[in-house]
């Protein structure tokens, strides 16, 4: 039976970490996977392979361009994290020699799988990482396979192994230093070794810093380059894995007596501790509510317009990037005006963005432009998203929509680079070959489905992107449609109602009717109508609106409780949240959000 | 064994000689090659890297054969999938035919067959090009935001290219404006932006690094010029804002909410304003000094409210004459070249070194020419006052940043005609009478690979007559230590 956990013990922890990433974590592969565009060329190996790390680097983008495809992403995952397991189990095994404490340590090596889980929760978890400490246990493990030779021999190997290893796989190569040498039984001064050896790694980097590396900080040649997706920033979490290793490691070298009793109670309980552990430190890692905003954008991104109104219903967003995504599912369905103020709505940010100079705050908001045809917006939310990658990384995702986007506007040159691009990517590389064939030809892209609509919605009129007149621009864009972009046309209604611009919004109605040939007025919409009336009126006889029944009952009803608690929300908010009066109320001072921005140019 | 080496050694050599082999057998077709870069009539100095090209993407070929003639002595032949020179034989030929021509014969294998395209010319000037090479910034033509940027420099007499600062370095930081002294790289100045900013002044090796903002002025100092003495730089101070097109064929629009020029004493550190040169109800801009150091050219535009009327902002070309000894300016602002009356605007005047000619851009409206497909090059005779496009160097796309090189023969600028979105330097030759040659693009080892992969614009390119010696690591510290030397602001009303 315990024969049988050094099989078992890597293989549920194979299936166990492909099953969590495939179906609990498929929004962090999607957010991982966008960041990046692996290349099969070998200009993008010579550029990884340009700094210390960067074979890992290669290594790592490759993998995680298999994220496209979740259960093939989550199953690459599953492979690295248990290798590292039984690697760093089979250094510590080779180290020990009484086989009563081997499944011990082969249990405990669970938790450097463990803590890689847990450091890979981080959004900005770089996969280069725990590929890393696999490279590194594989070169330990086979200084360990070394045979017996002189120390000016176990020198040298050391000298230019290490060397090696760090240009493949950055600082995290210490550990192969220090393992090798604690781990030679016939090295005689070993911390005359493994001060010399740590001295002259360090110089080796400081000789790297001073030469062919002036352009970096020293911290990130001794710390990483590109373990972390911040620049010089390096989590306390990316230390516990490699102590791990190395505990894992030197533990069978100094052990007692005491350790060598009772093998199945030491098994039970290291077993069920690394588990209840190892769950805990998980679902504390990767409950996080940044999640949610990965979920939402992964859904937006792959136009999972129901999925999205279904897990909002659920549970209700409550911040403005995923209202963004909610109310863009909303009026890609046509229930914008019918369903958004079901969802606590904050204003104009939750239609849209403003921008942000992050990787992630505008993520919505450039489908959201690309979707209403506001092509250019879409192609600027796009191009500085890519180019907020922390790592200075590309982004498959963004450079394709970038590329429709000049597609559309009949950019076919920049438009080419950028397919070209992608077509040396593995999941990009069928949609560069299928826009490859139709660019250049007008009348082929004027009768693509996508292109040739957005040809047809985009604005023709020229004039300044304003985010302080969102709704002008909205209104513009539907109008100039003639009545085409009906996406436009509820954005600028549903702009109007979170601005509460009543007049404006009663006053365009009869616009809709013509241009948009409006069979039925929208929940929403009648009850903004209804209450623009009683504004002005005691009854709603002569309303010259299709306002129901229902909602003249029910905004009667609320006037009626509204009155007695004009200052308490809570004793209408139950009964009429999820109308458009009690935004009105609770939002009554419309948000007047910034205009232009100051500037970062290109000279 | 022995045998073994020799088989090897001789299919080799047979392999090698088959590969550089002539063309006998070729079809000839009347057109000239459809290469990259278009390196068809252009002239060039006898240091430049080579010309190395290909067939452009929609014209591929399986292999490519080119022959080079000088019309003095020489030749050259090479044979592969894209022409790339021997660097030390490419020299030996221009330097042979120096004030010649070089004919090139370009032949294509298509699916087994030769081709022979039309044979073109290369004229190598007779002037040498006095530079080591070029400094330029590569950033991302992107909007509010960049990724990796930096200030480099290339050797023009190969491919090399050395970075002077990447903001790997600094946290992402933005370095701009970088500027030498008449392509002297012993005096050179650049601006760094952000949290950490400070204008940086190097003087033989020591570092200098200005407080980013004057309070008094309210402003950075952006847009630097060297006086020929090297006491003074010229500056403007500009509140710029940026809005977004919406409409396919436009994208950025910059304008200054306000701009002065000023004139910055290095060694007293003092920031001089004068009251001509900051007037409120217009905006100057693009300071320059002449040759001499006795005339300011810049920039003038009446102030309009932006951004509703940034159609409005059209630009004149001004000077006002300067007094280096007091360090004063002194006359009256003078109308050289008035764009407005041409319903035009103009930005980045220029003055060639040897003070015959003034380069500037000229384009429909505002000053930020990267951003409008119609800005072009033109010439000013600073002799006659006359001013002429120059066509022969100018392209349907945005035409825009330029320099001159030490001994005014040569000049650099940045230019959107390979894709339309990131600009790439060309070079081009101009002679007495200030007529400019095709411009060629800046030579890369593998161009096509090259400037299809990169996600780089080039710009702000100037000469520079030596390798830039400028210690990073140093400098990444001082920019980030809060030390910054303050500058004193005296207006002269």
């Amino acid at each position: 039976m315990y024969r049988a956990l050094y099989a078992l013990l890597p293989v549920a922890l194979f299936v166990g970490t492909w099953l969590m990433w495939w179906l609990w974590c498929p929004e962090m592969m999607n957010y991982q996977e966008q960041y990046q565009l692996f290349l099969f060329t070998s200009s993008y190996f010579t550029h990884s392979m340009s700094v210390p790390g960067g074979l890992v680097d290669y290594l790592s983008e490759f993998l995680v361009q298999f994220y496209y495809v979740h259960w093939i992403g989550a199953l690459t995952i599953a492979v690295v994290i248990t290798l590292l397991q039984v690697l760093s189990g089979a250094i510590s095994l080779g180290n020990c020699h009484d086989s009563r404490l081997k499944l011990t340590l082969w249990i405990i090596s669970l938790g450097v799988s463990i803590f890689v889980l847990h450091f890979m929760s981080d959004e900005n978890a770089l996969l280069s990482y725990p590929v890393a400490l696999l490279l590194t246990c594989l070169a330990t493990w086979g200084m360990q396979k070394l045979p017996k030779c002189s120390a000016l021999a176990f020198g040298l190997i050391l000298v230019f192994g290490y060397a090696a290893l760090y240009w493949c796989v950055g600082p995290v190569a210490m550990l192969f230093l220090i393992i090798s040498i604690m781990q030679r039984q016939e090295l005689r001064l070993k911390l005359a070794w493994l001060l010399g050896g740590v001295l002259l790694a360090c110089a080796f980097t400081k000789v790297l810093c001073l030469t062919l590396f002036t352009q970096y900080p020293e911290s990130q040649l001794f710390l990483g380059i590109n373990y972390y997706r911040v620049e010089n920033v390096h989590p306390t979490v990316m230390i516990y894995p490699p102590l791990a290793i190395l505990l894992l490691a030197l533990i069978p070298l100094y052990n007692g007596a005491k350790a060598y009793r009772y093998q199945g109670v030491r098994t039970a309980v290291s077993l069920v501790f690394l588990l209840v552990c190892g769950a805990a430190l998980i679902a504390v890692g990767y409950k996080d509510e940044k999640r949610e905003i990965m979920c939402y954008d992964m859904l937006v991104r792959q136009g999972r317009w129901l999925d999205i109104i279904d897990i909002a219903e659920k549970e209700k967003p409550t911040n403005d990037f995923c209202l963004q995504a909610v109310n863009l599912a909303l009026a890609k369905t046509g229930q914008l005006g019918e369903k958004m103020f079901e969802f606590p709505q904050h204003g104009m940010g939750s239609l849209l963005s403003k921008y942000y100079r992050d990787n992630t705050s505008c993520l919505v908001s450039a489908e959201v432009f690309y979707h209403l045809g506001m092509v250019n917006s879409a192609f600027r939310y796009n191009f500085d998203l890519q180019e907020s990658i922390m790592n200075n990384r590309k982004s498959g995702r963004f450079m394709k929509r970038m590329a429709e986007c000049l597609i559309i506007n009949g950019k076919y040159k920049a438009a080419k680079k950028y397919i070209d691009m992608l077509s040396h990517s593995l999941y990009y590389s069928n949609w560069a070959r299928e826009v490859k064939a139709i660019i250049g030809n007008e009348q082929a892209i004027d009768n693509h489905s996508d292109y040739g609509e957005m040809r047809r919605l985009r604005f023709k009129q020229e004039l300044l992107y304003d985010y302080g007149n969102l709704d002008k621009i909205f209104g513009l864009l539907a109008l100039e449609s003639n009545g085409h972009n009906r996406l436009a046309w509820e954005y600028f209604n549903a702009a109007m109602l979170l601005k509460g611009d009543l007049s404006t919004f009663t006053g365009m109605y009869h616009y809709a009717q013509e241009m948009f040939r409006q069979a039925e007025t929208p929940l929403h919409h009648q009850e903004a109508i209804a209450m623009f009336w009683t504004f002005g009126h005691q009854s709603f006889e002569g309303l010259p609106y299709p306002v129901s029944d229902g909602v003249k009952q029910r905004i009667s009803a609320f006037a009626q409780v509204y009155a007695k608690n004009p200052n308490n929300p809570k004793a209408w908010m139950s009964q009429f949240g999820n109308t458009y009066w009690a935004y009105f109320i609770l939002n009554r001072q419309a948000q007047q959000p910034e205009t232009l921005t100051s500037t970062e140019r290109e000279g | 064994m022995k045998l073994v080496t020799y088989i090897l050694l001789l299919t080799s050599a047979l392999l090698i000689t088959a590969c550089t082999s002539r063309v006998h057998e070729a079809k000839s077709v009347e057109a000239l090659p459809p290469i990259f870069p278009d390196y068809v009539d252009v002239t060039v100095p006898a240091e430049i890297a080579p010309l190395n090209f290909a067939f452009d993407f929609d014209h591929e070929h399986d292999k490519m054969d080119v022959v080079i003639k000088g019309s003095k002595t020489g030749e050259l032949h090479i044979q592969g999938n894209y022409a790339n020179f021997p660097i030390k034989q490419w020299h030996q030929l221009l330097e042979e035919n120096r004030g010649g021509d070089l004919t090139v014969t370009v032949c294509g294998k298509r699916d087994g067959k030769w081709l022979k395209y039309q044979d073109f010319k290369i004229h190598v000037s007779a002037d040498p090009l006095n530079e080591w090479g070029l400094t330029y910034r590569r950033i991302a033509p992107g909007y509010e935001v960049y990724s990796k940027m930096g200030i480099y420099q290339r050797d023009l007499s190969n491919f090399d290219e050395f970075a002077i600062i990447e903001n790997t370095l600094t946290q992402g930081q933005c370095y701009n404006c970088h500027t030498a002294n008449r392509t002297n790289p012993d005096q050179f100045v650049f601006h760094v932006r952000g949290n950490h900013g400070a204008t940086m002044i190097q003087q033989n090796g020591e570092h200098e690094w200005l407080k980013a903002v004057n309070d008094s002025l309210g402003g950075a100092m952006v847009y630097p010029y060297w006086h020929p003495s090297g006491r003074y730089i010229a500056f403007s101070t500009n509140q710029t804002r940026q809005g977004f097109h919406v409409v396919p064929d436009e994208r950025i629009e910059v304008f200054d909410l306000s701009s002065d020029v000023l004139v910055y004493d290095i060694g007293k550190h003092e920031i001089l304003l004068d009251s001509l040169l900051s007037r409120k109800d217009v905006s100057e801009n693009c300071p320059v000094f002449s040759p001499d150091g006795r005339t300011i050219y810049f920039t003038q535009c009446t102030q309009k409210s932006y951004p509703l009327e940034f159609k409005d902002e059209k630009y004149n070309l001004c000077r006002i004459g300067f007094d280096p000894e007091q360090g004063k300016i002194v006359g009256k602002i003078d109308t050289l070249f008035n764009a407005v009356d041409m319903g035009k605007s103009v930005t980045w005047p220029k003055p060639s070194y040897d003070g015959r000619f003034l380069m500037f851009t000229l384009l429909d409206y505002g000053y930020f020419s990267i951003w409008h497909k119609e800005s072009d090059q033109w010439l000013l005779d600073l002799a006659t006052g006359e001013a002429h496009p120059l066509t022969d160097a100018n392209s349907d796309d945005a035409d825009s940043f330029h320099n001159w090189s030490a001994d005014s023969r040569w000049f650099v600028f940045t230019s959107r005609r390979g894709d339309g979105l990131y600009s790439r330097l060309y070079l081009a030759a101009i002679d007495e009478n200030g007529n400019p040659t095709k411009p060629f693009l800046l030579p890369q080892k593998n161009p096509l690979e090259y400037y299809d992969q990169t996600l780089y614009s080039f710009n702000t390119p100037d000469f520079t007559s030596a390798k830039v010696d400028f210690d990073a690591h140093k400098a990444a510290t001082e920019i980030l230590s809060p030390e910054r030397i303050p500058t004193q602001l005296i207006v002269n009303n």
